[in-house]
């Protein structure tokens, strides 16, 4: 027998050497978002200013007993002000393809549509990466440097917590290995205290990198988490709502000459589209303006463990 | 005819030089302390200190967060700090000396270069990007703070609180070590290690006082001796 018609001896002319899947592979982001967690203090479009103000009162004022000489009056009570000031800064992203790979380009292939479509997740993880690197600046702090983190730590941050009245629910958001860190100690532990990890129910309520619950407080983990001590430790957090909040300005229409690229309702991103003719370059460019700050240092606390 | 002459390509030029590769949350920073934030360290008590050595850590600045504006602006940002408490260390202040200009930077395959400290360090090994922090230099970092003057010491109510958490939280361990009844080596080595830590943070905080003035013991006083009366 002879000519057989065979993958190797005809497949160099007849068939093609690779085919290009048209499934594309994502590989592993850390997409935790914390913006569903932080309370928004304002939007900024078309108010007049890039900062927002907001006032701070401690109504912690008691009633104290009058003189008692019926006649003396009181005297005023000085009222505990402060004011959170947040200025928006701008965030950018561009991705720019020529016009040869976008015309050879097939459907389904990751074309600037494709990229446009993630403009969105892109301010996300802007998003936790600025909130992560407030964690540092809260005053308290449950720091062991170079110790793994156990429910030790975990405990004494919501016992800080607590001490300083802040009203919960918590939540706490650890770097990946500070989380696995605690995950390995909660083995250990016994008696009513227990693990509730991320059902399917609880995350499609929760934003991306929750993890689950212990002793009631909601723990996210994120790579975002920033290191400390020379790189010896991770800067995680526990806090209570308003210990951080945030301020965006939303563009109230299209920038003038800009193609808008549609982004999803209530996101302060705003996109759009550039063509640079020569030598043929089209872009997409994606905008938000925002600012991440602490609301109030007393309701976090910083938790320094091994990174 | 001339020769055209190659340069040698070295890993410092060739266009595969050494870039690590995108990292997000390595920002430009700058340190700051703050008057309740001491930890306790036994290296730098055995070094002849008291062992207490000021928490540094990194204020992150990046537009957006924490009051830093467009531009890495920190005006706003560093009020807000203040306003905390917490005190700046400047790189550029000449009492750091020989840690002066303590953050480096790294080019970056990506659009932001990374931000260090001048403590750490990184190796690519394969296509990982691994970091070491050198401790001993972070410590002798701290301890110049206060021995420059740049961050005055602890305050003696701060020591003591700081000393009291820690026998709290050590009480809480024994307390649960005891009541979980079976092995529980880790927590046993954590009790260990921390008791050995309060041993040395109260054998600093208590000031050794001087030695009480010894009193002539009184004389006790003459009892009135009753007579023996001869029966």
């Amino acid at each position: 027998m002879a000519d057989e018609i065979t993958y190797t001896g005809y497949g160099a002319n007849l068939r093609a050497a690779e085919i290009f899947n048209r499934l594309i592979h994502e590989d592993l982001v850390d997409k935790t978002s914390l913006r569903d967690l932080l309370p928004k203090l304002g939007d900024l479009g078309g108010s007049g200013s890039d900062t927002l103000v907001t006032p701070r009162v401690a109504f912690d004022d008691a009633m104290a007993a009058a003189n008692t000489d019926e006649v003396t009056a009181a005297a005023n009570t000085a009222l505990g002000n402060n004011a959170i000031s947040l200025s928006v800064a701008q965030q950018i992203i561009q991705f720019e393809s020529s016009d040869k790979f976008a015309v050879t380009g097939a459907p389904g292939h990751l074309q600037l549509e494709v990229l446009a479509g993630r403009l969105v997740d892109a301010y996300l993880l802007r998003f936790t990466d600025q909130t992560c690197a407030l964690f540092p600046s809260f005053t308290a702090a449950v720091s062991d440097t170079g110790v793994d983190m156990t429910t030790d730590h975990f405990y004494d941050a919501i016992f800080a917590l607590e001490q300083a009245v802040v009203p919960g629910p918590f939540v706490s958001v650890l770097y990946t290995v500070q989380y696995t860190d605690l995950q390995n100690s909660i083995r250990g532990e016994g008696g009513p205290a227990q693990y509730l990890g991320a059902t399917q129910n609880q995350t499609l309520a929760k934003s991306p990198g929750y993890k689950g619950q212990f002793a009631g407080v909601e723990i996210f983990a994120s790579d975002s988490v920033t290191a400390v001590n020379a790189g010896a430790d991770s800067s995680g957090a526990m806090f209570g709502a308003g210990a951080l909040v945030y301020a965006e300005a939303s563009p109230s229409q299209a920038m003038p000459g800009a193609v808008p690229v549609p982004v999803p309702a209530g996101s302060p991103v705003y996109a759009e589209f550039d063509r640079t003719a020569n030598p043929g370059l089209s872009a997409v460019v994606g905008h938000a303006f925002n600012a991440v700050g602490i609301g109030e240092n007393a309701r976090g606390v910083e938790i320094i463990t091994d990174r | 005819m001339g020769s055209i002459r190659g340069r040698r390509t070295t890993a410092e030029t060739s266009s595969s030089a050494l870039q690590l590769p995108p990292i997000r949350n390595r920002f430009k920073f700058i340190f700051k302390v703050h008057p309740l934030r001491w930890t306790w360290d036994a290296d730098d008590a055995a070094e002849g200190n008291d062992g207490w050595l000021p928490e540094v850590s990194p204020f992150h600045i990046t537009p957006g967060s924490g009051g830093v504006g467009d531009g890495d602006v920190t005006d706003l940002a560093f009020v807000q700090l203040a306003r905390d408490g917490w005190q700046v260390i400047y790189p550029n202040d000449p009492k750091l000396g020989e840690y002066r200009e303590y953050v480096q930077d790294f080019p970056t395959r990506g659009r932001n270069k990374v931000n260090a400290s001048i403590f750490e360090s990184v190796r690519m090994v394969g296509n990982k990007a691994i970091w070491k922090g050198d401790q001993e230099a972070w410590r002798a970092f701290r301890r110049h703070l206060l021995d420059s003057g740049i961050v005055a010491p602890i305050d003696e109510a701060v020591r003591e609180s700081l000393t009291d958490d820690l026998a709290l939280r050590l009480d809480r361990m024994r307390e649960r070590l005891a009541s979980a009844g079976g092995n529980h080596p880790r927590l046993e080595r954590d009790i260990e290690r921390l008791s050995a830590m309060l041993d040395g943070m109260q054998g600093q905080a208590t000031e050794p006082k001087p030695a009480p003035k010894r009193r002539r013991k009184a004389a006790p006083k003459a009892e009135p001796v009753a007579e023996e009366v001869a029966t």
